[in-house]
């Protein structure tokens, strides 16, 4: 039958180069399509990735939480935590008494990579963020700060990127023993584990009294994610379903004219012997063997043109069930047009007026 | 081999009028039948009746004891490809198969027949009908006459019990026709066939065992010449 199959491809060559060339383009468009519908949905969830929509941060209410010095190192510990840093409570310092005031801040635990301290910055300093330093009037942000009652050495500005920007308006110094933080910031891994991490933190931030912290997070981001990868699935969906029935209708306009064009050879076949599962499996075969042929060079293509332009490439899995769902269609759109082929009166051919 | 009875055998196109109406018949084996007539009085349609790729209207066609007008379709399917050979006015070769691979088509739908055996015999039966050419030539290669001796050979590689040839002579020269008439009556009194042709030829039909006469009225019936 695969013989066979193949024979007659070739002497039906033109409609079984147009059956092929429509299954390889169906499968281009759905494979060049989801990929960049992939891409697309990938930059946009990869833009709700972003850190300060990813930032938690746990506050005493009113000083009576007890938060403990510690408690940000214990959070951090946690493997959706990617950082987490205890903020102490602001205190004004001035370079001179009545001058601009900035807030002055304790850091508890280490700095996380967005806070860079400059190199003349050593611990018992205080650093000044680039707009605290403006605002004090502190050039490099090197000088000393007073808080009216203390003074401070002030070694440099330091630098600081989303989502602890708005510390570049604040002084930090170290925390000194037997202080405690006022707040906890926390970056989470990602968007989907923002609400399981507000629930961590607040455990394991060890307080006395948990009802008096206050949890602040970005609202319904994971909501919203959700939303819109679910609204690009459904257009890469909803575009897959008209191509395939787009090519499924030119595939059975194809086939039929070649069972049209092939009516002689039907019926000489008829008259020889050939059942009707005969014809019905010769041309299903053929449309199967051409579709899946068009439907491999269109998913190659797809590939080398993606690579090719250093764009995001389908993955194989993808593109073997697009070749085997181009190939089904291929043989359903095929199948009215070889059952009309299989009950073809082969008298009616063979008859010469 | 077995006879081919037609059994009161009445056929139409659609709605239309009787082709042939309450035809009985005998065509025996291992001699060679025409059926004469002028144009559309059902020769032909008489044919496919016999070939089982038409039904009768009423009345039936056997094959020995074997009702094959009543078989399902595949049925008579599979006795097309393993009894009946059939020899077409225009020889009706696949284009893109060699003249051998024509010769061979018929075992494809003949599973059980080893095909290197019937290679030999397809090789055999193109020299015995002088089509001496390389196998491998294509039908749109050679002669009008060699298409139809391969019709012929076609016909005949599986052996048939009964053969069909409609109008085998129509577009040869007299000495091809000849050669397929030599050929049809090797058929049916070495082999033993049940061979039936359909033909204007009154000399071909002279030089048949029987003929079997249609009217000029179509349905009116035939009358039998021995």
């Amino acid at each position: 039958m695969l013989i066979e199959s193949i024979r007659a491809l070739r002497a039906g060559a033109a409609t079984s180069a147009l059956l092929a060339l429509t299954a390889a383009a169906a499968t281009s468009v759905i494979l060049l399509a989801t990929a960049e519908t992939l891409q697309a949905e990938r930059t946009i969830l990869g833009s709700l990735e972003a850190p300060e929509l990813r930032l938690i941060i746990l506050r005493d209410i009113d000083g009576s939480a007890g938060l403990p010095p510690k408690a940000a190192e214990r959070i951090q510990a946690a493997s959706s935590v990617e950082w987490a840093v205890g903020l102490g409570e602001a205190t004004d310092v001035s370079v001179f008494e009545g001058g601009p005031a900035v807030p002055l801040r304790a850091l508890f635990g280490t700095a996380p990579p967005p806070l860079r301290f400059p190199p003349t910055y050593f611990e018992g300093n205080v650093a000044l963020g680039e707009r605290a330093a403006v605002k004090a009037g502190l050039i490099d942000g090197l000088g000393t700060v007073s808080s009216g009652m203390r003074a401070h050495s002030a070694g440099g500005s330091f630098d600081v990127d989303e989502p602890l920007g708005f510390l570049a308006s604040s002084a930090i110094r170290q925390a000194e023993p037997g202080e405690q933080p006022s707040q906890i910031a926390i970056l989470a891994e990602e968007v989907a584990a923002l609400d399981a991490t507000a629930r961590f933190a607040v455990d394991a931030a060890g307080v006395s009294s948990p009802t008096r912290l206050s949890v602040s997070m970005p609202d319904d981001i994971e909501t919203l994610r959700s939303a819109i990868a679910g609204e690009i699935g459904n257009s890469g969906r909803t575009l897959t379903l008209l191509v395939l029935s787009g090519a499924a209708g030119l595939l059975a306009l194809i086939t039929s004219v070649g069972v049209v064009l092939r009516r002689t050879d039907l019926g000489r076949r008829r008259a020889l012997g050939a059942t009707r599962g005969y014809i019905l499996r010769l041309v299903l075969s053929q449309a199967a063997i051409t579709s899946i042929a068009g439907a491999v060079v269109g998913a190659a293509a797809s590939h080398l043109y993606r690579w090719y332009s250093s764009q995001l490439v389908p993955s194989l899995e993808f593109s073997i069930a697009t070749v085997v769902l181009v190939t089904a269609a291929s043989m359903m759109a095929g199948l009215i047009p070889a059952i009309g082929a299989s009950l073809r009166d082969p008298v009616r051919v063979l008859r010469i007026p | 081999m077995p006879d081919l009875h037609l059994e009161d055998v009445s056929f139409s196109y659609r709605s239309g009028p009787a082709i042939i109406s309450n035809m009985t018949a005998t065509l025996p084996q291992g001699s060679i039948t025409a059926v004469t007539g002028p144009s559309g009085c059902g020769k032909s349609t008489l044919l496919y009746l016999l070939g089982l790729m038409l039904r009768p209207a009423t009345g039936r066609v056997l094959l020995g004891p074997d009702t094959v007008s009543h078989y399902s379709d595949s049925h008579r399917s599979r006795i097309r490809a393993e009894s009946i050979g059939f020899v077409f006015q225009d020889a009706a070769l696949d284009p893109s198969r060699s003249v051998l691979d024509n010769v061979l088509e018929p075992v494809l739908y003949h599973p059980l027949h080893n095909r290197r055996e019937r290679r030999t015999r397809a090789l055999q039966l193109l020299d015995r009908f002088g089509v001496r050419l390389p196998p491998r030539r294509r039908p749109g290669e050679i002669s009008g006459g060699q298409a139809q001796r391969v019709g012929l050979c076609r016909a005949l590689i599986n052996e048939p019990e009964v053969m069909l040839a409609d109008e085998p002579t129509g577009n040869l020269d007299p000495d091809t026709a000849e050669l397929v008439l030599g050929a049809l009556k090797t058929a049916a009194h070495q082999d033993g066939a049940a061979v039936v042709v359909v033909t204007h030829s009154r000399a071909l039909a002279d030089s048949c065992d029987t003929q079997l006469s249609f009217g000029t009225d179509p349905g009116a019936g035939s009358k039998r010449v021995d």
